[in-house]
């Protein structure tokens, strides 16, 4: 079942995926939280205060300096990640909903490999939901349900957004693999995630076919969410079309760096191995 | 080298390549509907309006037509003519041996220059030459073979073939004589008035033709009330137009029957003339059946001998030319299926 996958992910398994915020978890981790304490990552001195934890004061450094000080440590804590699988009909086109179950799988796949938990939230047909954990058998469990998706829903992917909130009350990571069509109720979503304290990224994925217009010439589109249909000259049509299709992906994308939002986009004619990598380095140097 | 057809006619075959034509622009407001993610980047102006009589799909169409082409090329049957073929196509003759029933078993047809050709070759029995070699040329023309000829083999007595006989072979057919046996003896009645001294006679002659001459026997002679020929003009020519008809008598004229009428010619003042309206108005049939054994002198044969002419295309022979063309036929249909499945 990972064998699918595989490929992507041990592309980028060398990579750890860093909270670019602190986030908040249950365990120790890797990842920084805002809350200082005495964690297992050393930070600094300080004089000692009446009530510090004695077993925190360094007796050698009271040895040579007859000076008591404490030692303070960052906190570190476990990364809690909800993926959410945009499954609403506008994903059937070409294998644009292949290429976003293995972008969701790959990151997955890394997110548990480094021991930190992740989750899966999808609404086709039918809803899909495997809360963050960790682990082998985990893992399994959400790349089947990953691979039980269909892009068959009727529900907007606003709708998916919608049930993250509950389901990751600590601050956490949302990552929102979607071709966002519907972001008119997607984008106000992910901006109410986003304020909430989760680090966001939305994952744009889109079909080389449905970017270049390639559907053959003198066709009847429909519209795969709506059933509306219109007769369409693809040759007559193809540069207006890309025009347009251009200025909205260069509007949504300003408008989720403006609301915080990390934006990430990946077409299926693109190495996905390498948007993969290139998004988790820039992650590393703003970390 | 260029390209024959064994059925040049299953060309008409190729008019059913309007067949796909019309289908493909009947088929033009048959769009393929396609689901698509989104219509919000399509403008309503991107109906292809201006297209409607455009033909759907250009290079499908041409691969059909392509196919409508072949079949009706293959139905042609072509055939590759090269210079080996065409040598091997001219060297077959076709020959219509035109034989009198008297010498068929004669020595002469089994002459060298009779062999079989290769090729085909027909006789026709007939003591009617003009009739058989008419028959001669409608079966030459039949045969699909680059040189064809007849060969006459009868005694060729004078009045069994004219010139206007062969004349009227096609034009490239070779024409050759071989005289064998006698023209068989005849004997026929003939009937005549002559005057002779005052007396006008009625005489009933047999005359008998062979090979080398002609006997003339008296059977029966009478005298003859009427005036066998009668001449109208005016009362003035009439001492001259007597003395014409009377010259004319002497001359003999032919008669049909004992109870000819007599024959009425107006006095032109020509003797000559007279004799002329009188030959052609009384029995000429019978004046022109003499002679008829006197052979067809060698000059007036060798006037009419002719060589075969090759026909400039030869008739091609089917060596299996439209095997290709069939494995082409069958190519073709599976890159449309192909072609077909890749559109779906």
């Amino acid at each position: 079942m990972t064998g699918a996958y595989a490929a992507d992910f041990a592309a980028i398994r060398d990579l750890e995926l860093r909270a670019r915020v602190a986030v908040t978890g249950a365990r120790h981790g890797p990842h920084t939280s805002p809350l200082h304490g005495f964690g297992a990552e050393f930070r600094e001195y300080r004089h000692y205060r009446p009530g510090d934890d004695l077993k925190h004061v360094d007796w050698k450094a009271y040895a040579r300096t007859r000076t008591l000080y404490t030692r303070r440590f960052t906190e570190t804590t476990n990364l809690a990640a909800l993926i959410v699988v945009d499954a609403s009909a506008s994903m059937d086109f070409h294998g644009k909903f292949a290429l976003a179950q293995t972008v969701a799988a790959a990151l997955a796949m890394l997110i548990v490999d480094q021991g930190d938990a992740a989750g899966l939230v999808a609404l086709g047909s039918r809803a899909v939901y495997v809360p963050a954990s960790r682990g082998v058998v985990h893992m399994a469990r959400l790349l089947a349900g990953l691979t039980r998706l269909a892009p068959d829903g009727v529900e907007p992917f606003s709708a998916a957004l919608a049930r993250v909130g509950p389901r990751l009350p600590r601050h956490g990571v949302v990552i929102a693999v979607s071709d966002f069509y519907d972001d008119d109720l997607a984008l106000p979503a992910l901006r109410r995630l986003a304020r909430a304290g989760h680090d966001v990224v939305a994952v744009q994925t889109l079909a080389d076919e449905e970017q270049r217009l390639v559907v053959g010439e003198d066709v009847e589109l429909v519209d795969a969410e709506s059933g509306q249909s219109r007769p369409v000259g693809a040759d007559a049509a193809r540069a207006d079309y890309q025009v347009r299709l251009t200025a909205w992906r260069t509007r949504l994308r300003q408008s989720l760096v403006s609301d915080g939002i990390e934006p990430v986009s990946v077409t299926t004619a693109d190495r996905l191995d390498l948007v993969l990598r290139r998004f988790l380095l820039a992650r590393r140097g703003g970390a | 080298m260029g390209v024959a057809w064994l059925l040049p006619g299953a060309w008409w075959l190729a008019a059913l390549v309007a067949v796909p034509v019309t289908v493909h622009l009947l088929a033009r407001q048959r769009r393929h509907p396609l689901r698509f993610p989104t219509l919000r980047f399509l403008e309503a102006a991107s109906a292809p309006s201006r297209r409607h009589w455009r033909v759907r799909d250009p290079a499908l169409l041409a691969l059909r037509g392509a196919i409508i082409l072949a079949l009706a090329a293959a139905l042609a049957g072509p055939m590759l003519v090269t210079a080996a073929r065409q040598a091997r196509w001219d060297a077959r003759l076709a020959r219509a041996v035109v034989i009198a029933p008297a010498v068929v078993e004669a020595p002469a047809v089994t002459a060298e220059e009779l062999r079989e050709p290769e090729g085909a070759s027909r006789r026709f029995v007939t003591a009617d030459f003009a009739a058989g070699l008419a028959d001669a040329a409608a079966w030459l023309q039949s045969q699909g073979v680059s040189r064809r000829e007849v060969v006459v083999v009868a005694p060729l007595a004078r009045g069994a073939l004219t010139n206007a006989d062969v004349r009227a072979l096609p034009a490239g057919v070779g024409v050759r004589f071989v005289r064998a046996g006698a023209p068989a003896a005849s004997t026929r009645e003939h009937m005549a008035a002559r005057l002779e001294g005052d007396s006008l006679w009625r005489v009933r002659a047999s005359v008998t033709q062979d090979d080398t001459s002609t006997t003339v026997r008296e059977v029966e002679r009478a005298r003859e009330a009427g005036s066998v020929v009668e001449l109208t003009g005016s009362d003035a020519e009439r001492p001259a137009a007597e003395a014409a008809r009377r010259a004319v008598l002497r001359r003999g004229v032919a008669l049909t029957s004992a109870n000819d009428a007599p024959v009425s010619v107006p006095w032109t003042g020509s003797v000559a003339a007279l004799a002329a309206a009188v030959d052609a108005r009384s029995a000429p049939h019978e004046a022109s059946g003499l002679g008829d054994h006197i052979a067809i002198d060698d000059a007036t044969l060798a006037a009419w001998t002719r060589a075969a002419v090759p026909r400039g295309q030869a008739a091609p022979v089917d060596d299996g030319d439209r095997r290709a063309v069939w494995l082409a036929v069958l190519a073709l249909l599976g890159l449309e299926w192909w072609w077909r499945r890749r559109l779906a």
